[in-house]
């Protein structure tokens, strides 16, 4: 590395790096510079001028902006000098000759930079009588975002986040001089999925969110930094609750995992809590339907079903639970004989083949650390969208990208090398011989390769995946990432011995060998995509626990449902996300009703049976998750709460997967998710509902025309299970290539091994002639 | 003979406090005069056009040491808006039996809405009565203010209609003198305040 060098601010010797900016020198030696257009993690532009200090030049003293400045050795500067102070308070009035007076129905204010730094740096008084420039007041740009462009003060934050960081620069500024106004193309909403960040990031209010405006002011807010579990990038939060509703979720700097962003998933999607839909009171079903009874009603009924200690019992897991469930979950298990019970995981994507190959683990900073990076996963921008954000940033950094699949299409812009169409076949094969690609064989052979490996759709085999894996093993310097699509999966996978996955459920699991099936936190009639074949086996099953939120799909058919905490704010814990880093989990919120979290339901469960196991506590499964690492490093509540480990610890675990060999069901479609579904938390979050509620497929053009589509609408029909969508034209897709999103309502009631019949929607045309 | 006097000059002042004017009022018979910045229950203002002038920004639930009131804002109606601008309070709340009438709230309005009148003698006949709403705080499109209070013999219905007479430190224009000028419009009702003793109309 470079020779550090000194600098002289305010008479005060620092020192610093070289081609470091002055602000950040500055700001890493405690010196405070004022600033409103520079952000850590953008480029900077020097739009503001706040930032402006003064340096000793061979001209004399001169002012610059320290924001675009680099650091020279020797360099003196001045930042609290006079003229400093008159060109900040100079800065300053001319920016509130037109921001209006709204600070009272502000958003922003009393987290304003704008409030605060008038308050320090400005002059204290307006001489400013005249007209204010004047807009429509806020706008919508998009169903989650509106924009005030009175307030804006033309940083241009957001339209270089956009720009730079997630790569969909909709918003952008138009018209010159008094009249610039920052705004969106005609008839393009800013319909990103990154678009919350902007609002974190705006410095006054002129962007705002719909869910949180005039929800409430900031000095009435409470906070506690959490990890979002929404999918298993797991994200770094801080969750904002008043009158202990939740109300807001921004991004927290956490350098190796999200670096401040969120996708609007993750951001958006806590309205559910505080639905009137939760389930509040345990319910049992009589006579087919649902009665409120009490929990120590249903443990008096389980009990006598279990504690003669040799029923089956299974599970299916969903993945937002946190570890500590998890490890709960165990240790009731292990009170039967391990041939009576099995977890199987609701999540149709898992790539087994990971945990059996002997391969070197990458973590999210290793993408900005290798040659290249190697990606056939799921659509990442879809499914593990802030993971997306980091790719886009390694190959910003000059680290080459090598793409395959027909789903990745939002990489295909940025990649180097996109591997589809000819080289992997519809069923997700790769049918070239790996070696021979001119990408691989260039940037991947003998280099430092970071791969992000996963299942494209839930019926790609996993030996077509082995196949590029061990190519990548033998072939290469590689660490490789396992990308799956749900929440705290390998937590789930950690701290639950012996894990199968959804498929194996349904050839495993019927009523002849189960006597009792717990269901938790999951939804797979509403979701997966063996919906059917699962909702045989459970109407079969005589006892069905279920552990959720609401009344979904697949908690109806139980018989017995107890409410359950949000893993979201509601109930605290760890959480272990894709690079195997686990951080903590917060409670910000109660929970409605008689809601338990499910730690605590199932060692009620197992102290109402005379279980002896040491699950009463929270910090007791804490500590059981962790008891085989050193206690150094070992991710236990007291090391997490310490602040240098705020961002998590990444540890190596040996989890125990065994899923059932390949099978041979195929699908000739393209199945699989994109960011809003229709989850039924999605489902009860009022602003971003709409967005999973479309019905929708994709293809070529090409391939439509095939399939005779001409009136907009579709209608996909099997077996007597019918869906009218809409088909979005998508010429990324390889000819033949039909996207269907499972999480979209009643789509994955398909069986998509069939044959769907896509025809064009008679009645809309009827109507047309009529 | 000292001993004497002493006992002289110790009734001088039970004396004199025998014939000095009675301080007792005959209360509830005879109320007092109140001061005239006397800090007494709440009102919600509204202007001349009957919008209501809060906006629901929170400041004075902010400002309350008592952390009595509870206010929270919600977009206006477009079709039938409350007050002017985007914003409106939606839910406002003051917790009578915790407030210390200390009047922050009135001074960290930047609206005026909410002002205090001279009625201090408030009877509620259970606890949850006496968290003021804005069906009672909130002033009539006349400007008279609304009433929550049973008639009791105690309740001077009269006090409601003066204000107490003083707004902020500070006016909106920097000048603490009163001025009788609608700059932020008068305080309690509708109406433009007059000028207090001492104060005068005209600029000197
Ligand atoms: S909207 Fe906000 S972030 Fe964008 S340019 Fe204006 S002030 Fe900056
Ligand atoms: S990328 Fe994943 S973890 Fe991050 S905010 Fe979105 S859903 Fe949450
Ligand atoms: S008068 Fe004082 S205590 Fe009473 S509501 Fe106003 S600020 Fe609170
Ligand atoms: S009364 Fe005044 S300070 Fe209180 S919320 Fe309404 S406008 Fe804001
Ligand atoms: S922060 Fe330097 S010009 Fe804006």
């Amino acid at each position: 590395m470079s020779e550090n060098i000194k600098i002289n601010v305010n008479g005060n010797q620092i020192e610093s790096t070289p081609n470091k900016l002055l602000i950040e020198a500055c700001e890493d030696s405690g010196i405070h510079i004022p600033r409103f257009c520079w952000h850590k993690r953008l480029d900077p532009v020097g739009m503001c001028r706040m930032c402006l200090v003064e340096i000793e030049t061979p001209r004399g003293k001169m002012l610059v902006p320290s924001c675009t400045t680099e650091v020279t050795d020797e360099m003196v500067v001045d930042t609290e000098s006079e003229v400093v102070k008159k060109a900040q308070e100079g800065v300053l009035e001319f920016l509130l000759i037109n921001h209006p007076l709204d600070c009272p129905i502000c958003d922003k204010a009393g987290e304003c930079p704008l409030q605060d730094q008038t308050m320090a740096y400005g002059p204290g008084e307006s001489r400013f009588v005249e007209e204010k420039r004047h807009f429509e007041k806020p706008i919508s740009i998009s169903e989650i975002i509106l924009l005030d462009r009175e307030r804006c003060i033309l940083c241009a934050r957001c339209t270089r986040f956009s720009d730079e960081i997630s790569g969909d620069p909709l918003i952008e500024f138009i018209q010159r001089g008094n009249k610039t106004e920052v705004n969106t193309f005609p008839n393009e909403p800013f319909k990103s999925y990154f678009s919350g960040n902007t609002v974190q990031i705006c410095p006054v209010g002129a962007l705002t969110s719909t869910s949180y405006r005039f929800k409430a002011r900031p000095w009435d807010l409470k906070s506690v930094r959490s990890t979002c579990n929404g999918c298993p990038v797991g994200c770094s939060t801080e969750l904002n609750s008043s009158q202990n509703k939740m109300l807001r979720i921004l991004g927290v700097d956490n350098d190796s995992v999200n670096q401040g962003w969120l996708c609007d998933k993750g951001r958006y999607n806590f309205e559910y809590l505080n639905s009137e839909f939760r389930l509040k009171n345990p319910l049992k079903k009589i006579d087919n339907e649902l009665k409120e009874t009490s929990v120590k009603e249903i443990y008096t009924e389980l009990s006598e079903l279990i504690s003669d200690r040799n029923t089956n019992i299974n599970f299916l897991i969903g993945t937002n639970s946190t570890n500590e469930d998890y490890v709960a979950f165990n240790e009731f298990a292990k009170n039967f004989p391990t041939t009576n019970q099995t977890f199987y995981l609701n999540d149709d994507y898992l790539y087994a083949g990971f945990f059996e190959q002997d391969i070197n683990r990458a973590t999210i900073d290793d993408l900005n650390n290798s040659e290249a990076i190697v990606i056939w996963a799921e659509d990442l921008k879809e499914n593990l969208p802030v993971l997306y954000l980091r790719v886009r940033q390694a190959v910003k950094n000059g680290v080459k990208l090598i793409v395959f699949g027909h789903s990745n299409s939002t990489l295909e812009d940025i990649a180097d090398f996109y591997y589809s169409e000819d080289i992997v076949s519809e069923n997700f094969e790769i049918i070239k011989d790996i070696s021979k690609l001119k990408g691989i064989k260039e940037h991947v052979k003998d280099k430092n390769v970071t791969a992000i490996i996963g299942k494209s759709t839930p019926y790609q085999l996993d030996e077509y995946l082995d196949k590029l894996v061990s190519y990548l093993v033998e072939n290469s310097n590689s660490k490789i990432m396992n990308a799956f699509s749900s929440g705290n999966t390998f937590g789930a996978i950690n701290n639950l011995d012996n894990v199968k996955n959804l498929r194996d459920f349904t050839k495993n699991v019927s009523s002849e060998n189960t006597d009792l099936l717990f269901i938790v936190g999951s939804d797979p009639i509403g979701r997966s995509v063996f919906s059917n074949e699962i909702h045989r086996i459970i109407e079969d099953i005589d006892n069905v626990v279920c552990l959720d939120l609401f009344l979904h799909e697949t908690s109806e058919l139980c018989n017995y449902i107890i409410p359950t905490s949000s893993t979201l704010g509601e109930k605290e814990g760890t959480f272990t996300n894709i690079e195997f880093r686990t951080s903590r989990i917060d409670k910000l919120v109660p929970s409605p009703g008689q809601s338990l979290s499910d730690w605590e339901f199932i060692s009620g469960l197992s102290n109402f049976c005379n279980f002896i196991n040491n699950i009463d506590s929270l910090d007791g499964l804490n500590e059981l998750a962790y008891q085989d690492f050193d206690n150094q490093d070992s991710p236990s509540f007291k090391n997490l709460d310490k602040p240098s480990n705020f961002d998590g610890i990444i540890n190596d675990y040996q989890p125990n997967v065994s899923t059932m060999p390949n099978e041979t069901i195929t699908s000739q479609y393209f199945v699989g998710k994109k960011l809003y579904g229709d989850n039924i938390t999605i489902r009860y979050s009022d602003s971003i509902s709409l967005l999973g509620a479309k019905q929708f497929i994709e293809a070529s053009e090409s391939t439509i025309e095939k399939l005779n589509l001409s009136s907009g609408e579709c209608t996909l029909k099997q077996n007597g299970h019918q869906v009218s969508a809409n088909y979005v034209v998508n010429n990324k897709l390889a000819d033949g290539v039909i996207f269907i999103p499972q999480n979209r309502r009643n789509f994955n009631r398909f069986d998509f091994s069939e044959t769907i019949e896509i025809s064009p929607n008679q009645s809309k045309e009827a109507l047309n002639v009529n | 003979m000292s001993e004497s006097f002493g006992l002289f000059k110790g009734l001088k002042v039970t004396f004199k406090e025998l014939f000095r004017k009675s301080v007792t009022d005959k209360y509830p018979k005879e109320f007092r005069e109140k001061p005239q910045r006397f800090h007494g229950r709440h009102v919600l203002n509204r202007y001349e056009d009957g919008m209501e002038k809060c906006i629901g920004c929170e400041l004075c639930a902010g400002v309350c040491p008592a952390q009595c009131i509870y206010v929270r804002g919600e977009d206006n109606p477009e079709d039938e808006p409350v007050s002017p601008g985007e914003r409106y309070g939606f839910i406002y709340e003051i917790n009578m039996l915790r407030c210390i009438y200390c009047a922050l709230c009135v001074e960290a309005c930047p609206t005026e809405a909410i002002t205090m009148t001279s009625l201090f003698e408030m009877s509620v006949a259970n606890r949850s009565e006496a968290i003021f709403d804005k069906s009672v705080l909130v002033v009539n499109d006349d400007g008279t203010p609304n009433t929550h209070e049973e008639q009791t013999k105690l309740t001077r219905f009269e006090e409601l209609q003066t204000s107490d007479g003083w707004m902020r430190a500070t006016s909106s224009n920097g000048n603490p003198n009163f001025q009788n000028v609608v700059n932020w419009s008068g305080s309690l009702g509708v109406g433009k305040k007059d000028p207090e003793k001492g104060q005068s109309l005209e600029e000197e």
